[in-house]
């Protein structure tokens, strides 16, 4: 496919009304406000924000001083371990960009409210009543297996159907879940890390907190990050949009209920797997959810490929984007991985990318502008323009 | 969601709180420690955390111990501890007056004591405005365990022969201590 930089005099009007249609229906350029007090699901989640915030403050001062090495150590590590995550999860938002805030909000729901206001009180009730109602052994070995994966995915859940009661024009499709979901996955594990970071040390009376400090990040951080709570959490929220609709992705009550099973089932296996250092059991409960985001990720991801499509089909047709570029750009990764291939030398590829990021910079502030022609949106057509001619 | 909020928040610790403790301390019961320790705790006493030796050996962690009896309470815990003795009792003593006893001091100076099995650690009794105890510390081969008892005043001379009894019990891996 050859590109070129002419502009037919007009636009298909079949096109740009696609375009808008999908502008309206993804929702994407849209800003979150958090702040809604006229939405009662605001009251409800900024109470349970506050008594995660009180929950996390008296959590803290309950500890001795004597490990105060750990608690600050651990909060380092953990917040410099959310950096990678939190760009591979930017990256995987190739086609439309939820607002910072939006993924910020849910972050501090997992983080918080899912975590220190409910999950905690839930955990330590179930696993004391285990200990009552069976035995204490059943307890230990059991009652973590038995317990977390409804108190803690419940508690986890909870904020993305809220986050949807706020902002139900961000949240269209099974692949916003995906990502909301990650975010409060990923804010709840590295709260719930820091826990037992800090609670690490009272096994030697903190004599080796350094230490205590790496061992729980290589156990629960590198070693069994990836399969935990982000990616359970990314599958339950699939699951509750796909189990409730919206209206771009039809109910499909018996998927969305698979997703939020394997995200159940795995987080038990991977705590009955944890406590008992059941390494087969560990194999099911990495391979299990890591099959199941990848098949409902792509999926999922259809959706946006088709709302991409359509959001830079006018673009094509006008000669700003090659329909090789737009193929790509609304292309999974694959497809993205072969445009750059078919371009030979170093050179090229890194002039393909680039391409490839500024249609995304376009698709961006196309959104943005709400499908209007604004300077920014002629800005990136320029740049686009630009690169393409020095690329030759 | 306020629905699910009420029953982690509320509902479920009520409920706990609300099923009794049913652990109570049978003659002939041991319990593990971990770090191969021992003990045999107060026959009557509850068992509020750790696990019995008769039901096994467990394949998941060890916790710490837990018992009370009325507002007496006793928690056992072992940890790898290559110091010495007195290292154990002052760090043992400077984690639990940060964590439980915020106004603690020391009412008896620190005695020496010995188990059953010949083990031998040091004893200290403690004091804070409104409870009482004592903290108990044992090193064997690399293997240190703490017993941390608190009390109100008016219950610490009753449970007295009960504490002397669980902590000459204390034994180490075959009571070579």
């Amino acid at each position: 496919m050859t590109s070129t930089t002419t502009r037919p005099g007009g636009i298909d009007a079949e096109l740009q009304a696609a375009q808008q249609v999908a502008i309206d229906q993804s929702g994407w350029g849209q800003p979150f406000r958090a702040f809604q007090p006229q939405n009662a699901a605001m009251w409800v989640g900024a109470f349970l924000l506050v008594a995660g915030v009180v929950s996390l403050f008296h959590f803290y001062t309950t500890q001795p001083h004597a490990y105060l090495p750990a608690v600050v150590g651990g909060a380092v590590v953990w917040a410099l371990y959310c950096v990678p995550w939190v760009l591979f999860l930017r990256r995987k938002e190739r086609y439309g960009r939820r607002p910072v805030e939006l993924a910020v909000s849910g972050f501090a729901w997992g983080g918080l409210a899912a975590t220190f206001a409910l999950a905690i009180n839930a955990n330590d009730a179930a696993l004391s009543l285990w200990g009552k109602l069976v035995s204490p052994n059943f307890a230990a070995e059991w009652g973590a297996a038995l317990s977390a994966p409804f108190t803690e995915e419940s508690s986890k859940a909870a904020g993305f159907v809220l986050l949807i009661a706020l902002a139900p024009r961000l949240i269209r499709s099974a692949y916003d879940g995906f990502v909301v979901g990650a975010f409060i996955g990923l804010g709840f594990q590295v709260f719930e890390d820091w826990v037992y970071t800090v609670r690490a040390p009272s096994a030697d009376l903190g004599t080796h907190q350094l230490q205590s400090v790496i061992k729980t990040f290589v156990t629960r951080g590198v070693t069994t990050g990836l399969v935990s709570h982000a990616l359970f959490t990314a599958l339950v929220c699939m699951g509750i949009v796909w189990l409730v609709g919206r209206p771009t992705e039809p109910r499909r009550p018996l998927v969305g209920l698979g997703f939020v099973l394997v995200a159940v089932v795995g987080h038990g296996a991977f705590d009955r797997a944890a406590t008992v250092s059941d390494r087969e059991l560990l194999a099911i409960a990495f391979v299990l959810p890591l099959v199941a985001i990848v098949l409902g990720g792509r999926w999922a991801a259809r959706q946006e490929r088709s709302w991409m499509h359509d959001l830079l089909a006018p673009e094509a047709a006008q000669g700003t984007l090659t329909d090789d570029e737009l193929g790509a750009l609304a292309g999974s990764a694959r497809d993205r991985r072969t445009f750059v291939r078919t371009h030979k030398g170093r050179h090229k590829r890194a002039g393909a990318r680039h391409l490839l990021s500024l249609g995304a910079d376009l698709a961006e502030a196309i959104v943005v502008s709400q499908g209007r022609q604004t300077d920014a949106v002629e800005s990136v057509r320029r740049e686009l323009a630009d690169a393409r001619a020095t690329a030759g | 969601m306020a629905l699910l909020a009420l029953l982690w928040m509320v509902v479920l610790p009520a409920v706990d709180e609300a099923v009794p403790v049913d652990q109570e301390v049978a003659a002939g019961t041991v319990m593990n420690a971990d770090h191969g320790v021992t003990i045999v705790p107060p026959v009557g006493w509850n068992i509020d955390e750790g696990l019995v030796v008769a039901d096994g050996r467990p394949s998941s962690d060890v916790p710490p111990i837990g018992l009370s009896s009325g507002s007496t309470t006793a928690s056992i815990s072992t940890l790898s501890w290559d110091e010495s003795l007195d290292a154990l009792l002052a760090r043992a003593n400077e984690i639990h007056e940060q964590a439980d006893e915020p106004n603690w001091h020391i009412a008896h100076p620190a005695a020496s004591v010995t188990t059953d099995s010949g083990a031998t650690g040091i004893v200290e009794f403690w004091e804070s405005p409104k409870r009482t105890g004592r903290i108990v510390v044992f090193v064997d081969d690399g293997v240190g365990a703490q017993i941390i008892v608190s009390t109100t005043r008016s219950e610490q001379i009753d449970d007295g022969d009960d504490i002397d009894a669980m902590v000459a019990s204390v034994k180490f891996d075959g009571g070579s201590a």
